[in-house]
């Protein structure tokens, strides 16, 4: 069987214009980027529209890419999560009312890369474990400022904790999360 | 605010947690192209990166590659980029200053509503300004350019532009010396041979001009070539008949 490339090469061919590298990438990452969508906009067609603006902003704009600042699976995360949290902010989403997980069900499957998927879940694995060493009220506060792209300002107020609470708890928690992450 | 300060709030930068002053400091300042900051805020990409890892993961709709695939079509770019986009980068950068200095000039805690709006407005100016920059670019697709020199005028250089969806072409030149007394300079559109005057020009004392015309009807697909040439003053040459300034092809 011959060797995958890896994600730093797909990228460089998605740069000189090769749609199969595109579709690797997706078949790698397709999924994690929908269900990054899912959890932030709680809109599976809403989710859906924003996988399809994130590759294709992907092949548009290859060049903007630049491997000396992190992976590609970084690149393409924060990538999603800033376009994703964009569109949950935009008046159209608003006027809409999305609140909840709604829309088509479809629990088809892509194709997804064999590969990808044995380096994903061994991550997820990884990540779930350090998540569960955090303090739940810990966890808590990162996930509203990365899932739900709130400020400290707007999590204090949610979570009814002085500011400099937040704060820490944002600040611990991700440097908690970098340290277990690094001794896994 | 000093770096290792910065660096302490890196993860809630690269989280987005931040409020606005902070942010906007924190970006200018990778920006600046700190290689402290850099790193460290690359690692915390990295590690909030794998947070989605540990959600329950869905399946996107089996024929949603098929429909990116289908809409990844070649992208081309040309020259116009090159020439263009340092001007577009160009006022991004001037608002992103500006933005710089406002927040140097303040006082570090300030809670002047005016301030804080002069802010607001300015960080709305550097969104929209990126904005434009990326429709720029955009734009620019399909346009084509030549690049005129010549012999006759070494420190001279001209740009045309065509943009074949207006039916419009753009000519600038700079670096040119002034005609000769009694002789005025004439663009020249050529194409399967056919030589049709495009317009005439004086240039600056700084060695500029600049020309605005419609595109005539051409052959699809024949190649096209600009040249500028000097022609006696107050007269209408249907063909050239002076020495070439400057010349190029359409790429």
């Amino acid at each position: 069987m011959p060797a995958q490339p890896d994600d730093f090469e797909l990228m460089l061919r998605i740069e000189r214009g090769d749609a199969d590298a595109l579709g690797t990438i997706y078949d790698r990452y397709g999924g994690l980027v929908y269900t990054l969508g899912v959890r932030i906009l709680r809109d599976r067609s809403e989710a859906e529209e924003l996988v399809s603006d994130v590759f294709l902003e992907i092949w548009r704009r290859a060049k903007r890419y630049d491997p000396a600042r992190g992976a590609p699976m970084t690149y393409l995360v924060t990538l999603a999560r800033s376009r994703a949290i964009d569109r949950q902010r935009s008046a159209s989403f608003q006027a809409r009312g999305k609140t909840s997980a709604s829309g088509n069900q479809n629990t088809a499957s892509t194709a997804a890369d064999p590969t990808a998927i044995a380096i994903l879940g061994e991550n997820a694995r990884q990540v779930r474990a350090a998540l569960a060493q955090l303090d739940p009220v810990y966890r808590q506060a990162v996930e509203m400022a990365f899932f739900d792209g709130l400020t400290h300002n707007q999590i204090a107020e949610k979570l009814a904790k002085p500011l400099g609470t937040v704060k820490t708890y944002i600040r611990q928690g991700l440097i908690r999360l970098r340290d277990c992450l690094r001794n896994e | 605010m000093d770096c290792s300060e910065r660096r302490d709030l890196i993860f809630q930068y690269a989280a987005g947690a931040l409020d606005a002053d902070e942010q906007t400091e924190l970006r200018l300042h990778l920006a600046g192209g700190c290689p402290q900051c850099a790193g460290a805020y690359a690692e915390a990409e990295a590690v909030l990166a794998m947070l989605p890892l540990a959600l329950a993961g869905e399946q996107p709709p089996a024929d949603l590659k098929r429909r990116i695939l289908s809409q990844a079509r070649p992208v081309r770019t040309n020259r116009w980029d090159r020439i263009v986009m340092p001007a577009a980068i160009a006022a991004v950068l001037a608002v992103a200053v500006t933005l710089l200095v406002v927040r140097q000039l303040l006082p570090a805690n300030t809670s002047s509503t005016a301030d804080q709006e002069t802010i607001a407005n300015l960080e709305k100016q550097l969104t929209a300004t990126v904005t434009q920059l990326e429709e720029t670019r955009e734009s620019l697709r399909g346009m084509k350019f030549a690049q005129l020199t010549g012999d006759a005028q070494p420190g001279a250089v001209g740009h045309v532009f065509l943009d074949p969806s207006m039916n419009k072409w753009y000519f600038f030149t700079c670096g040119m010396k002034p005609a000769a007394d009694g002789k005025t300079y004439t663009l020249w559109l050529i194409c399967d041979g056919e030589k049709m005057p495009a317009g005439t020009f004086s240039v600056s004392q700084g060695g500029t001009a600049t020309l605005l015309g419609s595109i005539p009807p051409l052959p699809p697909g024949a190649p096209v070539t600009l040249a500028v040439t000097d022609e006696p003053s107050g007269q209408a040459p249907q063909s050239p008949t002076g020495q070439m300034q400057i010349k190029g092809a359409v790429e």
